[in-house]
């Protein structure tokens, strides 16, 4: 049997990948991928604890975070449309118009 | 399951209310939608009406999911209330934004309903569902003006660093899971009983603190507010400032107090830390804003500091000042923004140069932002004062006087940026002396949020008093 340890690392992994993505990528789109990636390592970490404590509390969570990562991406892309129109552009250091 | 609806009627009732408002917005013509604002603030004095009728209900339902205190009825009022300010200031603002639709009162609506769950969420699996709820209407109502490039740009920068801050909490929520088997504060109380300090704990400690720092535009989570608060509509800068800040505080205090409250020694310093750096960063960068929604921006980083002295201090002291302070600073950032909006209706400006002279040009507009700006730094005789008292009270009791010290000198420095504004509001000649019109309902509300923040500044026995009593329910 696999360990707890094993699910928590691979977790870890996935949730690094995801904040270097949200922090150094300049693609928008690149970093709403990005986001997707931390909820999904959170998914696995929580499948594992709820398996590991026997407890439903866990998997019962993962349904709502899927669900509400899906809203939010869905918002967020829209958004991204709103942004391409008005800029013609998708990178991150381009959108600096309010500094003081 | 256990399904008390009386418990909720009054989120049923701003529920409705909201799809109402959707309804009635496909039925008219297009045109003038400010009868639906209206209807709107109609129903959630209903809505407060209904809430005070059945606060004597109290208890869990819903599995422990949903949980009616004190504390609850106390939130669930000061946000209905920040919802009526909220919708007519932006019904004040309707013309402003192009093709504005029925949808934004609405929306605004459901940030209310949804800070409404929040402040009764009892378990961590509701407290994400109503946070993601109000964060997701937010991110909409940011970028509501579409035409405007800082809007949009507003909209998309508070989406980003949001999800990434409710990803952070999440991660932080697992580990606290994974420590105690449980997601519902009373069990998680129930099983640090007597359990050591473990990991899993800290991880997850650290993390939900950072992640909830988002909500509160404390440090580490605090870089969307400036930008958001300059590009947003008004009317929602004044929804962030008031209403998302004191959503964020009752979350934090439910899960650090009813929660964690068992292992305060080992997060008192972490607390207070981001607190003092919080006070710090937020007043010390107010000083060279030009802009006055960006000044209230970084000032409503500063405020997130004192309040997260509350949560440093850990007792029904610091809670109850927590309450008492979120309710001055609502009627201050009323009063202020509805200024706001009002001049901004005139001039077609938010820069602070444009201010120059106001007090000759529309004497009540002037004295507005006195008042609120000077409660919003805490000058006695003013709310403000009488809820920073109480903050730094409840942190010297509890032996952080380091941080009691750091909350004074920035009560100093806010005083100072704060009165720079008065002073070209004041002393400084306009450079047109045209006078600015302010409607006679206007006026009215502008005179009573005014006095409100002076009652509470002068006679703030019986409101106080009500705070220190149903901060008791949440150790």
């Amino acid at each position: 049997m696999i360990p707890l340890s094993h699910y928590l690392i691979l977790s870890f992994i996935i949730f690094t990948i995801g904040i270097a993505g949200v922090l150094l990528r300049r693609n928008i789109i690149i970093v709403l991928m990005s986001l997707e990636l931390i909820f999904n390592s959170i998914n696995i970490s929580l499948v594992a604890f709820s398996h590991f404590l026997q407890s439903m509390t866990g998997r019962l969570f993962v349904v709502f975070t899927i669900t509400v990562a899906a809203a939010e991406v869905a918002v967020g892309l829209a958004i991204l449309v709103a942004v391409y129109r008005q800029r013609k552009t998708v990178y991150v250091e381009e959108l600096n118009e309010m500094k003081h | 399951m256990d399904v008390n609806i009386q418990m909720f009627l009054p989120e049923i009732v701003v529920a409705f209310l909201a799809f109402a408002i959707l309804a009635a917005d496909l039925l008219k013509p297009r045109g003038e939608r400010k009868s639906l604002a209206r209807l709107g603030i109609i129903g959630s004095l209903v809505a407060i009406n209904v809430l005070v009728l059945t606060a004597d209900i109290s208890g869990t339902t819903l599995s422990g999911l949903f949980i009616q205190d004190g504390v609850s009825v106390f939130f669930k009022i000061l946000f209905l209330l920040t919802g009526i300010f909220i919708l007519y200031m932006a019904q004040e603002y309707e013309e402003k934004i192009k093709n504005f639709k029925g949808e934004f009162y609405a929306l605004i609506l459901f940030a209310v309903l949804a800070m409404m769950f929040l402040a009764s969420s009892n378990d961590f699996i509701s407290l994400y569902v109503s946070l993601e709820f109000l964060a997701v209407t937010l991110y909409i109502l940011a970028c509501y003006t579409k035409e405007e490039s800082v809007s949009v740009e507003a909209g998309l920068k508070y989406l980003i660093t949001g999800a990434l801050a409710s990803g952070v909490l999440l991660y932080g929520i697992t580990y606290l899971y994974g420590a105690t088997g449980s997601t519902e504060f009373s069990q998680i109380k129930l099983a640090l009983n007597g359990k050591n300090f473990s990991g899993f704990l800290a991880i997850g400690l650290i993390l939900v603190v950072l992640g909830l720092s988002f909500k509160i535009a404390s440090i580490p989570f605090h870089v969307w507010a400036p930008d958001v608060y300059q590009g947003a509509p008004t009317p929602i800068t004044a929804l962030l400032a008031a209403g998302s800040k004191a959503a964020g505080f009752v979350m934090l205090m439910r899960v650090m107090f009813t929660a964690l409250g068992s292992i305060r020694p080992h997060w008192v310093l972490f607390i207070s830390v981001i607190s003092a750096l919080t006070l710090l960063f937020g007043n010390l960068a107010a000083m060279p804003q030009k802009n006055i929604k960006r000044m209230l921006a970084y000032a409503g980083i500063g405020s997130a500091g004192y309040l997260l002295m509350g949560i440093a201090a850990g007792n029904t002291l610091g809670s109850g000042a927590i309450m008492f302070y979120l309710l001055t600073y609502l009627f201050a950032i009323a009063g202020t923004f509805l200024a706001i909006v009002i001049f901004y209706n005139s001039e077609g400006s938010d820069s602070i140069d444009a201010y120059t002279g106001l007090s000759r040009r529309s004497p009540i507009l002037a004295a507005t932002l006195f008042i609120g700006l000077l409660s919003l730094a805490g000058v006695p005789p003013l709310g403000g004062f009488i809820a920073k008292l109480y903050l730094i009270a409840a942190v010297v009791k509890e032996g952080l006087i380091w941080l009691a010290v750091v909350g004074v000198l920035m009560a100093i420095a806010a005083m100072y940026y704060f009165l720079l504004v008065i002073k070209r509001i004041y002393l400084w000649q306009p450079k047109n002396d045209t006078p600015i019109k302010v409607s006679p309902i206007n006026k009215a509300l502008l005179y009573s949020i005014n006095i409100a923040t002076l009652v509470l500044g002068i006679y703030p026995g019986p409101f106080t008093d009500w705070v220190m009593a149903i901060a008791k329910v949440l150790f």
